[in-house]
């Protein structure tokens, strides 16, 4: 992303200030602590792996900002 | 009838379409056309089509004729604008995916269309669920029902605000912080968060993926569960969900009129510094009705609840930053004109995001650069893991917490948008449960002087959504708070 200058300002400040806000977080001691993780009954989820009809190109390609001969079309990405 | 139709909530419509009394063409048209009033005052709406609503309307009532007994056949629904409904647009409240119509239905979609529901409109949104207020929205400002002049509170204001003011009867939202709850506290309204891992986020925008959540919002907690009840359950295009059953949530819910042996927890630190006395007021008031049901009190402490803010803004945006990476411009929305794909990737992002979203980007991939990880995210992290012993410690000695859902009631539009950290602060009473994985419901619990509505908030351990539920249901069986409505 680019930020314009006014921008750049504007948020210097207010991350600052979140920043400094987050620092509390410094004040606990987390000695011994382990992290959390996403899910207490995280498990590995297992499925058969059998094939299923997913989107079809067309409906795929539908929302694609520029589309052609059935593909995404980029600007030129290899010199 | 003598009510009118768009009076009319969730299993009140649904009652009324299965005695074949009204026909959901009626109710849709009598939505469609408040809605064309209201919607200039309100802008609690991104998109509706009255044509494409009226035809699934009387598609249901040709279904029902030819004998299809769905439950909730033909009973309409708004949808906030992050979940993505097939023929319909979903913008998640961003430039970013202008124009992009989804090709699919969201599993909570697929299972209410599957049920019968007809979904009528998409309701306004903070830009990508990042906001306490729906000021972030490229469409504009939702205004609140109760007051045109204060905001409706967010990131789901727009759901909140259409089901308060009679354009739906009810709404699915999404809540990572607080984003059901605050906004159905601040428009008088019903909202559940259910608990993490219990509805599939499956077609829904994602925010932050280890806490966002989808729910229901709705005019009474009854409408609210029958809604949950037809969403949740394990979904294989989210692994997250629970393969645990969900089991009859209505019919638990009828038996239990009363709280007798029910112990509620007053969290300490919710009803200390900073609670504005008019709420604490209600939020005390409505405790007090609960012990008049039967319940028992408890004071608890929750020790690391002050951190929560803290700790959801380092985990919060450095998830945002990972999720939001997909908008590219390559695939779907909104694509800046550029002369290489560097500055097709920069300028798509520059001018399709909004200011809020750019800040969380920001502030995410900084905590989790190399040399901060340690200091913040994984630090977060620790401390988001004590945050879950305070509850799980607070539910040994009761089997729900009792709360006020928000520090105040609604506040002005543009009083705090100018100041990030100030906004961020007001999720202080809700954040904490989306850190823990538990489940949360917001009720009505008064009228201040000044007109606004506050909410009080049931708190209950992970996979117990059906005791919150029958709580709340007790509470409103005895009140009529949830009744209150705006005079728009």
């Amino acid at each position: 992303m680019a930020l314009s200058d006014a921008e750049a300002t504007l948020l210097q400040g207010q991350l600052e200030d979140i920043l400094a806000y987050v620092d509390e977080l410094k004040q606990l001691d987390v000695t011994g602590v382990e992290p959390t993780d996403i899910d207490s009954e995280a498990q590995t989820v297992w499925r058969e792996d059998e094939p299923q009809a997913g989107l079809s190109r067309d409906a795929a390609l539908a929302n694609a900002p520029l589309a052609r001969h059935g593909q995404f079309v980029v600007p030129k990405v290899i010199e | 009838m003598s009510t009118a139709l768009f009076e009319l909530g969730f299993l009140e419509a649904a009652d009324a379409l299965a005695k074949k009394e009204i026909t959901s063409q009626e109710l849709v048209q009598a939505l469609l056309t408040r809605t064309e009033a209201l919607e200039p005052d309100l802008n609690a709406l991104t998109w509706w089509d009255a044509e494409t609503a009226l035809a699934e309307a009387r598609a249901a009532d040709a279904a029902r004729a030819a004998g299809d007994e769905r439950p909730w056949l033909g009973v309409p629904i708004t949808v906030k604008d992050l979940l993505n409904v097939k023929g319909q647009p979903c913008t998640a409240g961003s430039g970013i995916l202008k124009g992009y119509v989804a090709p699919y239905d969201a599993t909570v979609i697929a299972r209410l269309r599957a049920a019968g529901c007809v979904c009528l409109s998409r309701a306004n949104t903070d830009e990508f669920a990042m906001g306490s207020s729906t000021e972030t929205s490229v469409y504009g400002t939702t205004r609140n029902p109760w007051d045109l002049t204060r905001v409706p509170g967010g990131s789901s204001g727009g759901p909140a605000a259409a089901v308060a003011a009679r354009l739906a009867p009810a709404a699915l939202a999404s809540d990572t912080a607080g984003s059901i709850r605050q906004p159905a506290a601040f428009c008088g309204i019903t909202g559940f968060k259910p608990t993490y891992g219990r509805v599939s986020r499956y077609g829904c925008a994602a925010f932050a993926s280890s806490l966002d959540q989808i729910g229901p919002m709705a005019r009474s907690v009854e409408d609210a569960a029958a809604l949950y009840q037809a969403m949740a359950g394990q979904d294989v295009h989210d692994s997250t969900t629970s393969a645990r059953p969900v089991g009859d949530v209505l019919g638990d819910m009828r038996t239990a009129p009363n709280l007798k042996g029910v112990r509620l927890g007053l969290p300490r630190q919710h009803f200390a510094e900073g609670l504005d006395p008019e709420v604490e007021k209600l939020t005390r008031a409505a405790v007090a009705q609960c012990q008049a049901l039967g319940a028992e009190l408890v004071d608890v402490d929750l020790p690391h609840s002050p951190y929560g803010i803290a700790c959801y803004y380092v985990l919060g945006p450095a998830e945002a930053s990972a999720n939001l990476a997909r908008y590219d411009g390559v695939r779907y929305g909104f694509r800046a004109a550029a002369e290489d794909v560097q500055q097709m990737y920069e300028q798509t992002r520059t001018q399709g995001f909004g200011a809020e979203v750019k800040r969380r980007i920001i502030l995410g991939t900084y905590v989790l650069s190399s040399g901060f990880y340690d200091a913040y995210y994984l630090r977060a992290q620790k401390v988001r893991m004590l945050i879950r012993r305070d509850f799980e410690r607070a539910f040994e000695q009761c089997d729900a917490l009792i709360g006020p859902v928000t520090p105040t009631t609604a506040f002005r539009i543009g009083e705090k948008i100018a100041d990030p950290l100030q906004m961020y602060l007001g999720d202080i009473y809700t954040v904490n449960v989306n850190l823990a994985g538990i489940c949360g419901l917001s009720v009505p619990c008064g009228v201040t002087p000044d007109g606004l509505p506050a909410g009080v908030h049931l708190v209950g351990p992970a996979f117990e959504d059906t005791r919150i539920l029958k709580i709340g249901a007790a509470y409103q069986h005895a009140t009529d708070w949830h009744l209150q409505r705006p005079k728009i």
